[in-house]
């Protein structure tokens, strides 16, 4: 039991930052990727630990922080549509993470244009960029194919890419 | 752009190609300007993405030495109904026995109805007019029968109250 503990401690002190990390791209900063964070490292502790490799732990946890995420962001899909229009008045919402960061030109540019493209991709990148796992783990942690995870990557980057040449064009 | 290992750019940055193929599109880079800046375009990318992220992970909320304490959800995981009707199921529980309470000490306080119920058990021990001259008790008969439940205090004299006492 003590070793357990060790274990899921050690796991959360190198998985936790990235975790919450992640969840703020899907959600924005507004605690509740540190809520469902907490949520996934909780239900590894009481269901499944002992029960997966502590090698993949990690894949594991963020392939339950992520379903938390879409779900929260489908309870969040009804009402976004009235409160858009007040948080665009009274600026109700929470700023994207890189609004409220210190970050250069480029990087908030590019933050942005993550932020437009669809959560698949958006997830894929991320994972792959952010977090420097494997196509096969990607797909082990959105739960889809290698070969979507190939077509996912690409397309981002090359929807990326399309946004930033219309934008430095835009600035000429 | 037109070009058939534009795909492969992606594969290539990401080093998610064989030994053999890497070679292929390394030979292919070094002959196509537009699948170089394709590449130089996915890796800036990439460096703002990292870079950003870095700077993301620096500023969370986090503690360090934060432990995991799963007694704050335990309940949580015990009790199947959410924490909404939890508390007002409660509430409803905590208002019915105040309720219940005030109306059993309301009845005890101040029963006409018992005292009637005492009076007419034993007719005869002595009934104690209340200080008011008259007490009507319609309300617990819904007024079939006020007239006999009317009770006047009788006077010394048996005057009827409101007449000439001194």
């Amino acid at each position: 039991m003590a070793r357990e503990h060790e274990q899921i401690t050690t796991i959360f002190n190198e998985t936790y930052p990235n975790l919450c990390r992640f969840l703020e791209s899907l959600l924005g900063r507004d605690n509740q990727a540190q809520d469902i964070a907490q949520e996934s490292f909780l239900r590894l502790y009481q269901t499944e630990f002992g029960q997966i490799p502590i090698s993949e732990a990690r894949f594991w946890l963020f392939r339950v922080a992520r379903n938390l995420a879409l779900n929260e962001l489908d309870k969040k899909r009804t009402r976004i549509k009235f409160w858009q229009r007040v948080g665009e008045v009274f600026r109700v919402q929470s700023q994207s993470p890189a609004e409220l960061l210190e970050l250069n030109e480029a990087q908030k540019a590019v933050r942005k244009l993550l932020d437009s493209l669809p959560e698949h991709q958006r997830s894929a990148l991320l994972l792959r960029e952010e977090e420097e796992m494997s196509y096969r783990e990607i797909a082990f942690v959105l739960n889809v194919s290698e070969s979507k995870i190939k077509i996912d990557i690409f397309r981002a980057r090359a929807a990326l890419r399309a946004e930033w040449q219309k934008r430095e064009e835009n600035k000429r | 752009m037109n070009c058939q290992y534009t795909e492969k750019i992606s594969l290539l940055v990401d080093g998610e190609m064989s030994a053999e193929e890497t070679r292929n599109v390394e030979a292919h880079l070094a002959n196509c300007a537009d699948c170089e800046r394709l590449k130089n375009d996915f890796l800036f990318f990439r460096r703002q993405i990292k870079e950003s992220a870095r700077q993301m992970t620096a500023t969370a909320n986090i503690l360090p030495n934060q432990k995991l304490k799963n007694k704050n959800y335990l309940w949580r995981r015990q009790v199947p109904l959410p924490v909404s009707a939890f508390a007002l199921i409660m509430i409803a529980l905590a208002a019915f026995g105040a309720w219940s309470a005030f109306s059993r000490f309301g009845r005890s306080e101040n029963n006409p109805v018992s005292e009637i119920t005492k009076q007419s058990a034993s007719p005869e021990k002595k009934f104690a007019p209340p200080e008011q001259s008259e007490l009507s008790l319609a309300r617990f008969d819904k007024g079939g029968r006020a007239e006999i439940y009317t009770i006047r205090r009788q006077s010394a004299d048996g005057n009827e109250p409101g007449g000439n006492e001194k």
